[in-house]
């Protein structure tokens, strides 16, 4: 008994902390939810899950880690993991056509880089690459992460990183090409 | 995007594409604390009960494990195969969910295994002459060899005697490709599924298949080109085969009979991370007459003598263009 009231004493000190490192990095662990389920729906679930898993394994959390890096590995897990079957239950992308309205307002209008029209071409040729590259692919660009920490989210060899990364560039490239013939 | 966009072009707008800010009313929040501690409390209680429940299951398994292994340990029994049986007993739900999700989408070979042993006596010999080895004339050496080339039989982690393969195959009417994609199937006496392992989940996506150079004839062409050129030293009877600079077969004259059987398969490998479909053709050379031994053959040849006869048996694999592949009609390849 004693064991069990250690242990939620632990779990409620360590809930006030962790609510506000997930505070902290809500934006950006919103953002990734996103880019890895394209639906608003399931991105939301996938970050509920990864919340209660945080909260869950927060024990296990070393300190001198970052936590963002932390919590971005147990979202890339837990929509690995089994519950990426239900993620991945709905073809339709988006559910509305505000939906799809609101989630092409995210994409850049046009500037130097690139028209409206590139970045749509783009996404949904991303949308459409092997789940293991747009992984890596997501987690490389979506935070800036160098492919040392995609890695290390990943938990995956960087010379894997740096393979995936490649391909799946290469697929974009050779995608992009041949639609515009 | 313009042909000639850059890798930086492409930095640049994936960087942008997935680092745009979330507006702050589409951000996700964690759920009410109460929910979470509810759930975490849930969790706790499910960990005890397993663990009493593990060391139920512990005990009881001990109590009918121990007095077996005491018997088998009296009566002196080995078992070789089952040693290396660690096929699961229950079948991973996600795993069978997602086989059968695929069996509605994929076509699969579907292919009954014979035991281990028989698979690692063809890997070591796939040529055997072995008449003791009840298996040695019951399969066709290309489709085990190929289905061993492929690494889809585990048969150095499980014991496969019962077992079903599934491979999944392209079809596209003309031709069938062997696919890495496999499930190995196990099923109980009412016929549901109680075990079930991804064959193809050992094979690391950056994990080459090396053929040989000695048996890849590149392009279309040269392909063709290079096993005719192969399978026609061999018909020429009244002269030597060398292959590589080496002597395989000496002329065999017109009074010594040679039979020579060709047959082919399809299948797909990885090379540097591409998907590469491959022709296999299995060319097997009989002359009645003890040949020479000769120490150097190339090693894809296999040389088998026994009595007078001599056996020449190898595969020949044909790495497929662009051109001549039938990837190329594949609209979106969803297998990998």
């Amino acid at each position: 008994m004693k064991y069990f009231i250690k242990e939620r004493r632990a779990f409620l000190k360590d809930k006030t902390d962790i609510s506000k490192y997930i505070e902290e990095c809500g934006e950006r662990l919103s953002r990734l939810c996103l880019n890895l389920c394209r639906n608003c729906h399931d991105a939301d679930d996938l970050f509920q899950d990864t919340c209660l898993r945080a909260v869950k394994y927060y024990s296990t959390f070393d300190e001198k880690q970052e936590f963002d890096k932390w919590i971005f590995r147990i979202c890339v897990n837990t929509y690995k993991s089994g519950l990426r079957r239900l993620y991945r239950l709905k073809p339709k992308t988006f559910a509305t056509s505000d939906e799809h309205d609101e989630f092409f307002r995210l994409i850049p209008d046009s500037d130097d880089t690139a028209t409206h029209e590139e970045y749509r071409e783009l996404l949904e040729t991303v949308n459409r690459l092997p789940e293991k590259y747009r992984t890596v692919l997501v987690l490389r660009y979506f935070s800036d992460c160098s492919e040392k920490e995609t890695a290390r989210i990943l938990g995956m060899p960087e010379g894997t990183v740096k393979s995936r990364l490649n391909r799946a560039k290469e697929i974009i490239r050779k995608e992009t090409g041949r639609n515009e013939k | 995007m313009k042909n000639n966009s850059g890798d930086e072009k492409l930095d640049a707008m994936l960087s942008e594409l997935f680092s745009s800010e979330v507006p702050e009313d589409m951000q996700f929040h964690m759920n009410e604390a109460d929910e979470i501690r509810v759930s975490v409390k849930k969790s706790e209680r499910k960990i005890t009960g397993r663990i009493i429940k593990t060391a139920v299951a512990c005990a009881a398994a001990f109590c009918i494990a121990f007095p077996l292994w005491y018997m088998n340990s009296r009566t002196g029994e080995e078992s070789t195969d089952k040693n290396t049986d660690s096929f699961s007993d229950s079948a991973d739900p996600d795993l069978l969910n997602e086989f059968t999700e695929s069996s509605e989408k994929y076509g699969y070979d579907i292919i009954p295994l014979e035991s281990s042993r028989f698979y690692r006596e063809f890997s070591e010999n796939p040529f055997s002459e072995n008449t003791d080895s009840p298996m040695s004339a019951k399969f066709n050496t290309l489709s085990t060899g190929l289905l061993l080339y492929l690494n889809l039989v585990p048969y150095e982690e499980y014991e496969t005697e019962g077992k079903t393969l599934y491979v999944r195959v392209i079809d596209n009417g003309n031709r069938r490709i062997f696919t890495q994609e496999a499930y190995l199937v196990s099923r109980d006496k009412e016929g549901r599924i109680n075990g079930i392992v991804k064959t193809s989940e050992s094979i690391s996506e950056d994990e080459e298949i090396i053929l040989s150079s000695a048996n890849i004839f590149k392009g279309a062409e040269n392909a063709q080109a290079g096993a005719e050129n192969i399978v026609s030293k061999f018909l020429r009877r009244n002269s030597e085969v060398r292959i590589d600079g080496h002597l395989v077969r000496e002329a065999v004259g017109a009074e010594t009979n040679q039979s020579t059987e060709t047959s082919s398969a399809c299948a797909c490998i990885r090379i540097n991370g591409e998907l590469v479909p491959f022709r296999m053709t299995e060319f097997c050379c009989t002359v009645d007459k003890k040949t020479q031994k000769n120490d150097d053959i190339p090693e894809f040849i296999k040389t088998v003598r026994k009595g007078e006869e001599t056996k020449f048996y190898t595969v020949l694999a044909y790495n497929c263009t662009m051109s001549n592949s039938f990837r190329t009609e594949i609209k979106e390849n969803t297998l990998w």
